[in-house]
């Protein structure tokens, strides 16, 4: 079953002599409990692509599915709701909440839903986080690698169709970027979580079901991996 | 955590200084509304009292009124009090000028004509006169007195009553007598005056439309009470009504002031954070949610600052009322200190949910606004232009003030709100200036050159008197005394000593005219307006420099890697200070600047306006400049003492 798929994608930026391509026909379909890699140079599209993906932004043209919606016919406040429900994000840098603890930041898109936290399910989150000892604690008061566990606490919160994981290791030393990678290996083969994720690691790209390379905005699946 | 709201609470106790800083402006505008309207009532109500007292209480006066038209009127429904007064003309006491007069009992209370002993006279050769007058002459009451009257009649009189001295025939030194109402209807009245106080509630201008019309009165036959019309508002002077509608829209200009104080602060507060905007919608917070976030904390500021602001204002009023008391118990000694004013803590709390309310909504918006792509890529950076700078700057100053007056001048929305809120605060002072002027207002005031006593005679008055006069203790001689009229100042606390001595070193020939009185009454409302309005506008501009300060911290703080990055590749700490002060600097001036030239025309206009003299506030606006230096100085002082103190690689490393 596709839980994401797009159809001949176009993204462009300004107008004229300053005119990008930043997307250029693309289409692939993730199917769920898939982990699908992207990887490619600065500047090849990576970012746009998750952008469009992530329902952050309006593609030129082009269509994309998720959860069997067509994302860009929403409306604003639709849009929302459906990201909220739908799409997890984990960053480079982290970006939690900074006055928010750690378990207040991980509870916060449930209750920017106005649903009550299943205090099972989160209990079970910090254990497999490793951080229910530091639950109290201030973002500020954790390392990097911790920072990044709490980013991803935050995406399972929901149980969301799709992860997406901007370059999540990109900021961490080898000793974390290993655990992030088995964390969200874990939430595919655990939670049987959808996991797209850019990265600039072929290493940690290996990890993937699929690898799709980005090059001047074509988008080329480079096969399965080993698995 | 419950709800997603309860970022609101999380964010501001994490950002105590900002919290601080926006709370505080809020209590000052709350408090200085709360303190105006407070003070405003307070100074209704006394000055209300002030003019019962000197001008009596009654709405409406027809000179000259037949009996038909007094019987008319005093059965009119709407009609509390009435009664008439009699000019009686000219009488003798020992060959001194005196006035006679008549005045119906039921209304003397309110024309101020109490009786401190005694009775009112009743019967033919009864007579009433002034205290101070009967302690000139050394009598008491039950004595007689002889009294030519304006018919040529001399007749001994009894003094039935003694009545509390009136300050304006004291200054005159021409006593009032009362005579009974048997022997005012022999004489031929000058001038009598019918007064008329009217019910409360009653529309006054209305009630006289109806009264002349009924009556066919003419118009120049009827009076009114100006004082205490305008304090009801019930005025038609047209003076009057100008003064009003000055203080409206100088009140305006106070809210607009505020808001755009708030609105700045809150503005600031939200661009900072246009990237967790972004997360949170990132996340799936919807526009409506991050509007609600923003309102909540705004809500939250006002729960904290309006408690304090009402009391901060009501210690306003406090502090007011007790300079005022203080600094003139002679006229202030019956002000309340403690004034608890419904009005002016309904205006107070109405003006802080208003402001912050508006001053919240747009950056609500813009913070609703903010799309989640932000968060992702991180680009809330300023962007420059494409058209590049021609490095006017750089050829005109070292490279580090070109760079802080460019930061200034480069972000434009951040420049507009400086220089705005700055301008209007100076806007504002040099308008309020206007209404601090005693010879506007109407009012004489104690000059170096103001008498206090005046003496004067038909006779001549040698140079010795007033060398005799001179040498008396705390007594100046004003100017160079003519023979007929000499001029003192008293300069002693024991006044009333000194005027007695005074009084000695004259003789019968020479009449003590007592300005003193006079001369404190104007000096009252002189002063209240004085201290009510400097106080009003230095409240103001501690408000706008606090908004100073907190954009400056922010600005400073929000680049802090920009500045690190400064000092790694080699700019000192005192080219930082000088960039630093060069971009304060530029806010403040052109702030300034702007300030001093609309505020010169505001002057320039309100004082057309009122048909005054203007001259080029010189002074003032130095004195502006000046503390506008002084700010942008002492704004940058915080932050930078924070910026360095942080190590620069540490800065560096988190880019």
């Amino acid at each position: 079953m596709n839980i994401l798929s797009t159809l001949n994608l176009y993204k462009t930026y300004g107008m004229g002599d300053t005119k990008v391509e930043a997307l250029k026909q693309v289409s692939f379909s993730v199917s769920k409990g898939e982990f699908v890699s992207v990887i490619g140079p600065s500047g090849s599209g990576k970012s746009t692509l998750l952008n469009m993906v992530g329902a952050l932004d309006q593609p030129t043209s082009g269509m994309v599915m998720i959860d069997g919606r067509e994302v860009h016919k929403m409306k604003e406040e639709e849009l929302s709701v459906f990201r909220r429900r739908n799409i997890g994000f984990v960053f480079q840098s982290f970006n939690l909440i900074p006055e928010l603890n750690v378990e207040e930041n991980i509870v916060l898109p449930i209750l920017l839903d106005y649903q009550k936290p299943d205090q099972n399910y989160i209990k079970e989150l910090l254990g497999l986080l490793g951080l229910t000892e530091r639950k109290r604690h201030l973002p500020s008061q954790l390392s990097g690698g911790q920072q990044q566990r709490v980013a991803i606490g935050r995406a399972l919160a929901t149980k969301p169709a799709i992860i997406l994981a901007d370059e999540p290791t990109g900021n961490l030393d080898s000793k974390n970027s290993q655990d992030v990678m088995n964390l969200l290996k874990l939430s595919v083969d655990q939670y049987h979580q959808t996991v797209i994720m850019i990265t600039h690691n072929h290493s940690y790209a290996s990890f993937a079901d699929r690898v799709f390379q980005v090059n001047d905005g074509m988008v080329r699946e480079l096969g399965a991996s080993r698995r | 955590m419950k709800n997603y709201l309860d970022l609101a609470p999380k964010y501001l106790s994490g950002h105590k200084n900002k919290t601080r800083l926006t709370v505080l402006s809020v209590i000052m505008a709350v408090a200085l509304v709360v303190g105006i309207f407070s003070m405003l009532d307070a100074l209704v109500t006394f000055e209300k009292a002030q003019v019962l007292k000197s001008e009596g209480n009654y709405h409406i006066l027809i000179r000259n009124p037949t009996q038909t038209e007094i019987d008319t009127i005093a059965s009119r429904i709407d009609v509390e009090n009435s009664g008439i007064l009699k000019d009686l003309g000219e009488g003798k006491i020992n060959d001194e000028t005196c006035a006679l007069g008549y005045m119906d009992g039921n209304f003397a209370g309110n024309l101020n004509i109490v009786l401190a002993e005694g009775e009112a006279p009743k019967n033919d050769h009864e007579i009433m006169l002034e205290k101070w007058y009967l302690d000139q002459l050394a009598l008491h009451i039950g004595d007689t007195i002889n009294i030519a009257l304006s018919n040529g009649i001399t007749d001994d009189y009894v003094i039935s009553g003694v009545i509390n001295d009136w300050g304006a025939t004291k200054a005159a030194s021409i006593p009032f007598e009362f005579v009974s109402k048997g022997t005012s209807e022999g004489l031929s009245a000058v001038t009598s005056q019918y007064f008329v106080l009217l019910k409360e509630g009653v529309n006054i201008q209305n009630a006289e439309r109806e009264i002349a019309a009924g009556l066919n009165i003419s118009e120049d036959r009827v009076g009114y009470n100006e004082g205490l019309l305008a304090l009801m508002l019930q005025t038609k002077n047209n003076r009057v009504l100008t003064f009003y509608l000055i203080g409206v829209v100088l009140f305006g200009l106070v809210l607009v002031t505020g808001v755009v104080m708030i609105y700045n602060t809150f503005n600031i507060s939200v661009m900072d954070r246009v990237r967790q905007f972004g997360l949170l919608r990132c996340i799936g917070a919807s526009k409506k949610q991050i509007r609600r976030i923003v309102r909540r904390e705004s809500l939250i500021i006002l729960l904290k600052a309006i408690p304090i602001g009402v009391l901060g204002g009501m210690f306003i009023t406090f502090i007011c009322s007790g300079i005022l008391k203080i600094y003139n118990p002679y006229l202030f000694g019956d002000i309340s200190i403690f004034s608890f004013s419904g009005i002016g803590i309904g205006a107070g709390v109405l003006t802080g949910f208003l402001t912050v309310l508006i001053a919240s909504m747009l950056p609500a918006k813009k913070a609703a606004k903010v799309s989640p792509v932000n968060a992702v890529t991180g680009s809330e950076t300023v962007k420059i232009s494409g058209r590049q700078k021609q490095g006017v700057f750089t050829r005109l100053f070292p490279v580090e003030i070109a760079m802080g007056v460019n930061n200034a001048i480069n972000k434009k929305r951040t420049l507009i709100l400086m220089t705005s809120s700055i301008a209007i605060s100076i806007i504002l002072f040099l308008g309020f200036s206007v209404l601090v002027n005693p010879a506007f207002m109407g009012m004489k005031t104690d000059e170096p050159y103001t008498p206090d006593l005046t003496l004067t005679s038909d006779q001549v008055m040698t140079s010795e008197l007033s060398l005799k006069l001179s040498q008396l203790e705390d007594v100046k001689v004003l100017g160079k005394p003519t023979e007929h009229l000499i001029d003192l100042q008293l300069s002693g606390k024991n006044d009333e000593q000194t005027v007695n001595e005074v009084a000695a070193v004259i003789d019968d020939t020479i009449t003590l005219h007592d300005k003193r009185q006079m001369n404190a009454e104007a000096d009252n409302a002189f002063m209240t307006i004085a201290v009510f309005i400097y106080g009003f506008v230095a409240v103001i501009a501690l408000i706008s420099i606090l908004n100073m300060i907190n954009t400056m911290n922010t600005s400073i703080v929000s680049r802090s890697k920009y500045l690190a990055m400064l000092r790694a590749v080699g700019m000192s700490d005192k080219q930082l200070n000088k960039m630093v002060l060069a971009q304060s600097i530029t806010y403040s001036l052109t702030g300034c600047i702007i300030g001093c030239g609309l505020g010169v025309l505001l002057q320039k206009k309100l004082l057309d306006f009122l048909a005054a003299d203007w001259s080029f506030p010189l002074y003032q606006i130095v004195g502006i400049t000046v503390i506008c230096i002084m700010t942008g100085t002492l704004s940058v002082i915080g932050p930078l003492k924070k910026i360095k103190k942080t190590v620069i690689s540490e800065t560096i490393t988190s880019l």
